[in-house]
């Protein structure tokens, strides 16, 4: 049985960086990989090989949905959840971001306590599956 | 201050207020950046990121305060400016 052991976040602001790390590493105990931005994590993957990223949105060069694209085809990401992290929790927002291509999208400001199990769930329903 | 988020385990509680204490000396700079912008995208984008941290921080009405002032974005100035003095009476408030 394939434990869920390694995530990604992909984020600019230091703040929330410090904060998924505290969340998802210490929480909840994950083996991650915190980047700065969309090149970082294209530069990153192949060796890490993460189970799940965790990708914001809006970044400066190299947006989200731009760097899930990268992502997507890389082999070693096939079948890998991508969830986008955004503060756009608008219908129509969430909805042009799934069509992206994203397994799901969690919202900021997220619960720190809440995350890790909120990750769980869509690695155990997003693993696997084409995008 | 804030105190940890509910459900959070008593000893991870202390290192979150350490972090959540990086995050509230930094809140002067991030006013500084939306009140000195260099221009309306770089505004949203700032406030779009306060938006997004401060409640993780456990700061929710200044996530709040900080979306109210993006949706006064594209509304009269007098409105955003009046949003602006609330961030930042918050923000120093805290």
């Amino acid at each position: 049985m394939e434990l869920f052991e390694r995530v990604m976040c992909v984020e600019d602001d230091p703040d929330i960086r410090l904060i998924l790390d505290f969340s998802i590493g210490r929480m909840g105990g994950f083996s991650l990989c915190l980047c700065e931005s969309g090149a970082q994590a294209l530069d990153r993957v192949a060796d890490f090989k993460p189970q799940l990223v965790l990708l914001d949105v809006m970044m400066p060069e190299m947006s989200g949905p731009e760097t899930l694209a990268k992502l997507r085809a890389l082999p070693v990401m096939q079948g890998v959840p991508i969830v986008f992290l955004t503060a756009k929790a608008m219908q129509d927002e969430v909805e042009a971001l799934l069509e992206y291509g994203a397994t799901g999208i969690i919202v900021k400001p997220f619960d720190p306590v809440a995350l890790p199990q909120n990750i769980r769930i869509y690695w155990e329903h997003g693993r696997g599956k084409p995008a | 201050m804030a105190n940890p988020p509910e459900g959070m385990d008593p000893a991870f509680a202390a290192q979150f207020l350490k972090i959540q204490n990086i995050f509230v000396a930094g809140l002067p700079q991030r006013m500084q950046d939306i009140q000195q912008a260099p221009d309306a995208q770089a505004r949203h984008v700032a406030l779009h990121r306060l938006a997004g941290a401060a409640g993780g921080y456990g700061f929710a009405a200044l996530s709040v305060l900080a979306r109210e002032a993006m949706q006064a974005e594209s509304g009269a100035d007098a409105l955003l400016q009046a949003a602006l003095q609330r961030l930042a009476q918050a923000v120093a408030e805290i």
